[in-house]
């Protein structure tokens, strides 16, 4: 499902003292069945911009056009209908979760939205195992899972709606980097087999740049550019302007070649490639 | 010094332990990180330091105090936490209150308490903004001001649950360099549950819990050294260690494990290709 921004203002408690305006002249599309993640330092925007897009938030100007519906001005019906299209993981885990048991808090989504539970019941284990948990998760308490434990429920609970479209607001952070990359590979094999959009939101410019094939930046509210993860690496010395810092593979290679004066022609820099470099220059020895 | 000598601990209502019989010591002015895949008792265990949890049997001594349900406010001034969330710690209108809120309930005077909270910023760079709202701040910056908050308790033991995890890699930076100048200075026992092991390398010690139980304590450097090793408890070498590792195969070796990049493409340098 395509989403479109077209000059997009948000403002936070307008014609107030409080006023403040959170997202400017935003225009940009995520296209349909695309891998977007939406970058940008901590206070840039990210989290009011991804409220946009199932209309927890609405534009205080310009419009964002989702599939067929357009914001804002959405009522009640079709933003029920929205909210089953664009399933959102927020950040906090613990915001979303307040059913008794794990298996209920699954199944609140689909029995609010009238889905047929008997049928997504049976799916309960596969869903769980997606997410890197077991059967056993289903009668406990989400209370007293780990932090990382109830982030995988969230993400559970909004996977079983099957939503055309996955917004998820820093998904893997807090979580242990096996775990991580098993979801960022389960949110892959969504985009690429399932046909669902992606819109990863996150500072982590390491998964941003593995994993998305389109990078909308954000600074300070505005859109800083939109480009591809390999364009947005040529350009890295402009990073640290926007709070954001290269993966450290490139960090890695920036200092390799600088200090020991590596010959890296571009490559993309993997532990192989990286490895590679070093131990030919090494052979080439002093005098190279 | 914190001691955890034969300690096990159940939830409520939950069938099995996240740890049974862990014995423990962490000696005052140590920097110690605790790493482990999610659910291998991380959090629970920094629960225990400061007796959010009590220890179901065993016993978990802070100073030589024994934590129980009596002596946990007590052993509170002395243990201060920074979690994850930087939003649910903020309790003043401003970040002198914010800071002030503990000393309150401490009843410490007030001209004390006025050098405190000036103190306490200036240790997180923060005195510019002691009048600001803390709502209004970077992620970074409220984790500076969580800390200083902490810190206005001058507690002898510094706990930061997964502090760093939800910050920028700018508002990281400022957080990690301050924690080392902190421990540096001071000689504050930093604790500091972890998932990125490039920010626990940073540490004197590293401990890693797998399902309850003590995995791995050492140095950093032998740490890393365990390599693909630390698959089996859900953690993920670092980019630098799994290049020393392709080196190390074509016997291409520096004096000790690297840390970091930098110090493996010094010593590299210094090593093979300095003239």
């Amino acid at each position: 499902m395509e989403i479109v921004f077209e000059d997009v203002d948000y403002i936070y408690q307008p014609n107030t003292p409080l006023e403040h305006v959170a997202l400017q002249d935003l225009s940009f599309t995520i296209p349909s069945q695309s891998f977007t993640a939406i970058v940008g330092r901590t206070g840039s925007g990210k989290s009011t911009l991804l409220q946009q897009l199932n209309g927890l938030l609405q534009p205080t100007s310009g419009t964002v056009t989702i599939g067929n519906t357009r914001l804002p001005g959405v009522k009640a019906k079709p933003l029920k209908e929205l909210r089953r299209r664009v399933g959102l993981v927020f950040q906090y885990p613990e915001h979303q979760l307040f059913e008794e048991t794990v298996k209920q808090e699954l199944l609140f989504g689909p029995k609010n939205f009238g889905l047929d539970l008997a049928q997504l019941e049976a799916q309960l284990p596969q869903v769980l195992q997606d997410v890197g948990l077991d059967e056993s998760f289903l009668e406990r308490s989400p209370f007293t899972l780990s932090g990382g434990q109830m982030k995988r429920v969230a993400l559970a609970s909004v996977l079983i709606l099957d939503s055309e479209v996955l917004v998820l607001d820093e998904p893997t952070a807090g979580l242990d980097p096996v775990g991580k990359k098993q979801l960022l590979q389960l949110f892959r094999y969504l985009n690429e087999e399932k046909g669902k959009t992606v819109v990863l939101v996150t500072h982590n410019m390491e998964d941003a740049m593995a994993y998305a094939d389109q990078l909308v930046v954000l600074n300070d509210g505005c859109i800083d550019r939109v480009t591809s993860p390999k364009h947005l690496i040529e350009k890295r010395d402009q990073l640290e302007a926007i709070g954001l810092a290269p993966p450290e593979s490139i960090k890695f290679v920036d200092y390799m070649k600088q200090t020991l004066d590596v010959n890296w022609n571009g490559h993309e820099a993997t532990v192989v490639t990286v490895s590679q470099a070093l131990i030919n220059r090494i052979k080439a020895g002093a005098n190279k | 010094m914190i001691e955890l000598e034969q300690v096990s601990f159940r939830y409520q209502n939950e069938a099995s332990h996240v740890f049974e019989n862990l014995n423990l010591t962490i000696e005052q002015g140590e920097w110690v990180a605790i790493v482990g895949r999610n659910g291998s008792g991380k959090s629970t265990l920094a629960k225990l330091l400061n007796g959010l949890c009590l220890a179901t049997s065993g016993v978990v001594r802070v100073n030589h105090t024994v934590i129980t349900s009596e002596s946990k406010h007590q052993v509170r001034t002395q243990i201060g936490m920074v979690f994850q969330n930087p939003e649910n710690q903020f309790v003043g209108t401003t970040v002198a209150d914010d800071v002030a809120f503990g000393l309150e309930n401490l009843a410490v005077p007030r001209d004390t308490m006025i050098k405190r909270i000036d103190q306490s910023l200036e240790q997180v760079d923060m005195t510019a903004y002691k009048n600001h709202e803390p709502s209004r701040l970077s992620g970074g910056q409220k984790q500076r001001v969580a800390l200083a908050s902490v810190l206005a308790m001058q507690p002898e033991v510094i706990v930061l649950d997964e502090a760093t995890s939800m910050l920028d890699p700018i508002g990281k930076e400022q957080v990690l360099s301050i924690i080392q100048e902190l421990h540096e200075q001071l000689d504050v026992t930093v604790i500091m549950v972890t998932h990125d092991l490039n920010e626990a390398a940073l540490a004197d010690r590293v401990i890693t819990l797998n399902e309850g139980t003590v995995w791995f304590d050492g140095k950093p450097r032998e740490f890393l050294e365990k390599g693909d090793q630390l698959h089996e408890v859900g953690l993920e070498p670092p980019f630098v260690t799994k290049v020393y590792q392709q080196l190390s195969r074509q016997s291409i070796t520096v004096t000790q494990e690297p840390l970091h990049y930098e110090e493996l493409v010094d010593e590299l340098w210094r090593l093979y290709l300095k003239t």
